[in-house]
């Protein structure tokens, strides 16, 4: 790939402005809410704007690169940008943006805002970071400035629950770090260098370069919600605020993603793992992640927990991606970050605005939401129906890419999976949106059932009762007529929350309707650049 | 400064003396004095520190005899450094006991209290700059009973109990260190440090059971006064029961002098090669080893917040330890860094305790949950501290874990690496829980908003500030006993 | 064998002393005999180091300039004269804490001493 290397102040900018803002939102939050709220705002966009000035160079296929000398003696602080960390940066500082616009609806009544925004945005600087890393050193210290923070996010409600899960993603995480930190002497051991300027760090096959490979697997596996290093994720996303529940969900488990992507291709390099033949543990990792993820998700009535299983399984599908080496899959993959982080994005913000709006977690009570809620259920459907891989969403381009990857990588088997795991994935989503649509408020077990004739109408007359016994509970004025309930039932959620579910809907959509898929492209760019010359 | 090397040693002693004599009209005069005193040794260390780095170590002949004859300190950079680490941590500590430690002892204890303080940091440093092994004995006994006594100073039953458990453990280990100096005088005929490193081979060759018999007894001896696994039975009582203040010197500075006599001892005497014909560094892998886990895991059972922090010194007692006992240069420089680096943190955390104990009234864990509330600065202090104690990248706990883990790979032991590693998990075992107890725990009704006077608060949050800016900017210590380590392994 | 025990026998009789101070120290219950356990113990120290400095027939180290040989070492006797010193305030001290303990706790016997202190 013809490019230069610019040396640019961008990158370390990008990551390290949010960091300078935590502090900014911290003693704004002092004075005024309002203000406070702006700052966070500001940071996000700011983010997002500076990552988005890195575009006219990276699209001229250079590599940006800022780096600071002698943290360490051997190591620093280094940046480096080429397309697939561009990329992500841009991906997730804008999801973020979005993020923080929601939240400032829905955390309003919240307690410890000032708490939860400065953390918020130490997390996004942990993120992009870790996206902009030159060199795993830096790649490690943004990753711990991530996960670290983001514990404060997972136990903000501060009940036993999220305490509970709190603690035990909080020794995940110091456990995952640890094993990184690992890994990363080890490397530094092995082939001298950290840095990720180049692919094959380590090219000696030996017992040592193995087992630095298992720690990263098991560092970024963890973060990743690998199974079976997964038990934090289904304990900690749901009980964490709806907007950190999609931006852990949605980003954060991609930067585990990313390491891997970095660990496989530019520490070790393909040739060598195509020649050591490792790949296949992870495929078989892969495969039980992806199973497992999506078949314990059809148990879970939690909204919010069946959201997480519904991660696993998706996470599945992208370390699939990364250990098939094949360039289509590879590209898939990337893809697959990309559209999952929009999507889920998408779903547990609806999921928040639903709880936010009903105060229902059990999908079974989600009767009649599609009347109560169009908007909100109609970018669930959309996001559900990507995630599902009905064509042409972007869900769909990812699975295609995927498989053809496996085909080309001559396994066919694992293209089998991904369509046995679709049909799981609408196994779990349709249901939630056909009773949201096309049940009645407080129609619950019958709802819940298979959608035949006589299952619906046996739903509708019980909906019916059900409805009025409901609306005498909930309503304050007690006018018992279904039809007008009906009109009057519209209760969307306000507008601040409502846009950004309605933008990553969207983004869900109009990349893969048009003609020239930007992500796409970019993603082939990333592969080809990650599988080197 | 031509008699820096003799200041740093007669100062404290000096200030020990006039705080004791002046004490018992003007207590005020002692409690400024002994800070005073603190803050001039500091500054000394400070600028035989800088003077050491430029010009090379630093001979110093008393009376001026030289070596042979008379008695010599030398200010090398380990020294210098370590000399820095216990002046300003002094003063610190007794700055922060200004506001504490009258309140905690009374004034009939306070008044002994100031001199024991001054005489224990004249003994340390002269331990850490002593050249020849008889002074080194001589100031390991002044430090031994200055510590038992601002263990035992105001006569609760617990800390005299304590304390005396410790002055007799203590004695052992000065009996064990003064047999193995004579044996090696038996065999050797000097007694000065680098005289004995000249001989010391034709006399490991002639007398192989003497000289092996005097490095056992040394380990044993330095061992039991730096509380290294098994021999660290008197430590968490002793580190428990004394008066906050004396807690943070004594789990701070006291068991790191030790450590230094130790690897002074080790490289400087027997030198590697000799060293590592010897089953002693062996023998201390397995217990420092052994001292990472132990202490650990009986922290993790602890429910007094000392007494937790004392097992987490016998833990990373062990790290150090287990540092030294790598025959790598990056493991010893990470093991000596990180004699600095825990000293700064755990006087930190014991400090920030002390303050919690003080303000609240109580010791035990669950009592104390939901303390971030009242005293936001001093918890995220403590925080500070302990997210160093399981070594959190940006902290300087982060980089003495790196060396020694890139020590134990330079050995070829990846198994090295992973115990370093597991060994932080454990810390993280039982300092977490606490640090989110006190942030989000039930508030079971402490005072509100009342943070330490700034006498009290100031040093812990500048404690806090050097873990993480020698986290993030690690040049100062790390380079020097990066140096250190190098010149280790260049003796023979 | 009997010549090079009888050679070291100045090290011999330390190391005997020096486990009886130790043995005493460790395991008699009452803190004056522990005290006294310690003093056997730096005694031993104390005997050995001193014994290296006697030369058979030396005379004590007055002279003039230059007549060297001959003469008791007298540097052994010199160190250990610090070392009885440092004993001396080490044992001074410990008996001080024995008094402090018996006054408080009203017993000398280290188990009672712990069970009083864990109660109390």
């Amino acid at each position: 790939m013809p490019g230069r290397i610019v040396y640019s102040w961008l990158p370390a900018a990008v990551a390290l402005f949010p960091m300078a803002c935590t502090g900014l939102v911290y003693f704004a939050g002092r004075s005024s809410a309002r203000l406070r709220n702006m700052v966070a705002l500001f940071a996000s966009a700011g983010t997002t704007v500076l990552a988005a000035a890195m575009y006219p160079a990276v699209s001229a296929g250079n590599t940006l690169v800022t780096s600071f000398g002698g943290f360490l003696p051997p190591l620093g602080i280094s940046f480096r940008v080429d397309t697939l960390s561009f990329f992500l940066a841009l991906l997730s500082s804008s999801v973020w943006f979005l993020v923080t616009i929601y939240s400032l609806e829905y955390m309003k009544d919240e307690h410890g805002q000032t708490r939860y925004y400065s953390f918020f945005v130490l997390t996004l600087s942990g993120s992009v970071g870790t996206f902009l890393a030159g060199d795993l050193f830096t790649l490690f210290l943004f990753f711990e400035f991530m996960s670290l923070p983001a514990y404060v996010l997972v136990v903000h409600e501060e009940t036993p629950a999220a305490m509970r899960a709190g603690l035990k993603y909080l020794f995940m995480t110091i456990a995952g770090s640890l094993a990184f930190f690992f890994g990363l002497v080890a490397t530094f051991e092995l082939g001298g260098t950290v840095s990720l300027d180049r692919i094959g760090v380590i090219t000696q096959s030996s017992p040592l370069s193995l087992f630095t490979f298992i720690a990263f697997v098991a560092a970024f596996g963890m973060k990743a919600g690998m199974v079976p290093l997964h038990v934090w994720l289904s304990d900690a996303h749901p009980v964490a605020p709806s907007p950190a529940s999609a931006l852990l969900s949605g980003i954060m488990l991609k930067t585990g993603a990313y390491g891997l992507l970095r660990v496989i291709y530019n520490i070790y390099g393909v040739g060598f793992f195509r020649a050591v033949g490792w790949a296949s543990g992870m495929l078989f990792a892969a495969a039980v992640t992806i199973i497992l993820g999506s078949a314990v998700a059809i148990t879970q009535m939690d909204i919010k927990r069946r959201l997480a299983y519904s991660s696993i399984g998706q996470m599945g599908y992208i370390l699939l991606g990364m250990s098939l080496l094949s360039e289509r899959a590879l590209t898939g993959d990337i893809f697959h970050i990309f559209a999952h982080a929009i999507m889920k994005s998408c779903l547990f913000l609806c999921a928040g605005a639903i709880i936010k709006k009903t105060g229902k977690r059990d999908i079974r009570e989600f009767g009649g939401l599609g009347q109560r809620m169009p908007v909100t259920m109609a970018c669930f459907t959309v996001a559900a129906l990507t995630m599902i891989g009905i064509p042409p969403l972007n869900g769909f381009i990812s699975k295609w890419e995927l498989s053809l990857g496996a085909f080309e990588a001559g396994k066919p088997f694992y293209a089998v999976l991904l369509i046995v795991s679709s049909l799981m994935n609408a196994v779990y989503y349709l249901p939630i949106v056909i009773t949201a649509f096309f049940t009645r408020a407080g129609d619950r077990a019958a709802g819940y059932a298979a959608p035949d004739a006589h299952a619906r109408h046996v739903g509708v007359s019980t909906g019916i009762v059900a409805g009025f016994v409901a609306g005498d509970q909930t309503e304050p004025s007690p006018a018992p007529a279904g039809l007008s309930r009906l009109l009057s039932s519209v209760a969307e959620a306000p507008p601040a929350m409502l846009v950004p579910i309605v933008v990553l809907a969207l983004g869900c959509v109009v990349f893969s309707l048009s003609p020239a898929n930007w992500p796409l492209h970019m993603s082939e760019l990333s592969a080809k650049l990650l599988l080197g010359p | 400064m031509a008699h820096g090397p003799a200041l740093v040693i007669a100062l404290p002693f000096l200030g020990a003396f006039v705080c004791g004599w002046m004490g018992s009209r003007r207590i005020g005069f002692a409690r400024w004095g002994a800070v005073g005193t603190a803050a001039i040794h500091a500054f000394i260390a400070l600028s035989l520190l800088s003077r050491v780095t430029r010009n090379g170590p630093l001979t110093y002949a008393t009376g001026g005899w030289p070596a042979p004859l008379g008695i010599e300190v030398r200010v090398d950079i380990l020294g210098a450094v370590v000399l820095t680490l216990l002046g300003c941590g002094a003063t610190l500590i007794l700055l922060f006991a200004q506001s504490h430690e009258p309140a905690e002892l009374g004034r009939q204890a306070e008044r002994w209290y100031w001199p024991l303080c001054l005489t224990l940091l004249g003994g340390m440093s002269g331990l850490v700059i002593a050249k020849d092994l008889f002074n080194l004995f001589v100031m390991a006994e002044i430090c031994s009973i200055a510590a038992c006594g601002i263990i035992s100073v105001d006569s609760r039953p617990a800390a005299l109990e304590a304390s005396f458990k410790y002055l007799l453990l203590s004695a052992v280990g000065s009996g064990a260190v003064l047999l193995a100096t004579a044996m090696l005088y038996s065999v050797t005929g000097y007694l000065d440090m680098d005289a004995i490193s000249r001989a010391l081979p034709a006399a490991a060759a002639s007398f192989p059971r003497v000289t092996m018999g005097a490095l056992a007894l040394y380990l044993v001896g330095f061992g039991l006064k730096a509380a290294l696994f098994p021999l660290h039975v008197w430590l968490p009582d002793a580190h428990s029961a004394a008066p906050s203040a004396s807690s943070a010197l004594l789990s701070g500075l006291v068991v790191k002098v030790y450590v230094v006599a130790l690897a002074r001892i080790g490289y400087q005497v027997w030198g590697p090669d000799l060293l590592w014909r010897s089953p002693a560094p062996y023998v201390m892998f397995w217990f420092s080893a052994g001292a990472m886990f132990f202490g650990s895991i009986v922290a993790i059972a602890q429910r007094d917040i000392k007494r937790l922090l004392a097992y987490s010194t016998i833990a990373q007692m062990g790290y150090i330890f287990f540092g030294l006992s790598l025959r790598s240069e990056n493991a010893v420089a990470g093991a000596l860094l990180h004699v600095f680096n825990h000293a700064v943190m755990k006087v930190c955390l014991f400090l920030a305790a002390g303050a919690m104990i003080a303000r609240t009234g109580k010791r035990d864990l669950a009592g104390l949950s939901g303390i971030a509330r009242s005293m936001p600065l001093t918890t995220a202090a403590f925080t500070i501290g302990a997210l160093a104690m399981i070594g959190v990248p940006g902290t300087n706990g982060f980089i003495s874990k790196w060396y020694v883990a890139l020590g134990a790979l330079d050995l070829g032991r990846p198994l090295y690496a992973v115990l370093v590693v597991a060994s932080s998990l454990l810390s993280g075992a039982y300092y977490l829980p606490f640090v989110i107890s006190a942030y989000f725990g039930p508030d079971p009704g402490h005072p509100r908003g009342r943070e330490g006077p700034p006498a009290e608060l100031a040093p812990i949050v500048i404690l806090a500030a050097v873990c993480v800016l020698t986290g993030f900017l690690p040049r100062f210590p790390l380079q020097h006993m990066l140096e250190v380590a190098k010149s280790f392994f260049a003796l023979r | 064998m009997s010549q090079q025990l009888l050679g070291h026998l100045n090290f011999l009789g330390a190391m005997v002393l020096f486990a009886v101070g130790l043995y005493t120290m460790l395991t008699h219950g009452n803190l004056i005999k522990k005290i006294i356990g310690m003093n056997i113990m730096d005694t031993a120290v104390f005997l050995f180091v001193v014994s290296l400095g006697y030369v058979r027939g030396g005379r004590p180290p007055i002279g003039a300039a230059g007549t060297a040989a001959g003469f008791v070492n007298p540097l052994p006797s010199a160190l250990i004269l610090t070392g009885i010193v440092i004993a001396v305030s080490t044992t001074a001290f410990a008996l001080a804490l024995a008094i402090k303990i018996h006054e408080n706790l009203g017993t000398l016997d280290a188990d009672e001493i712990v069970r009083r202190t864990r109660s109390g």
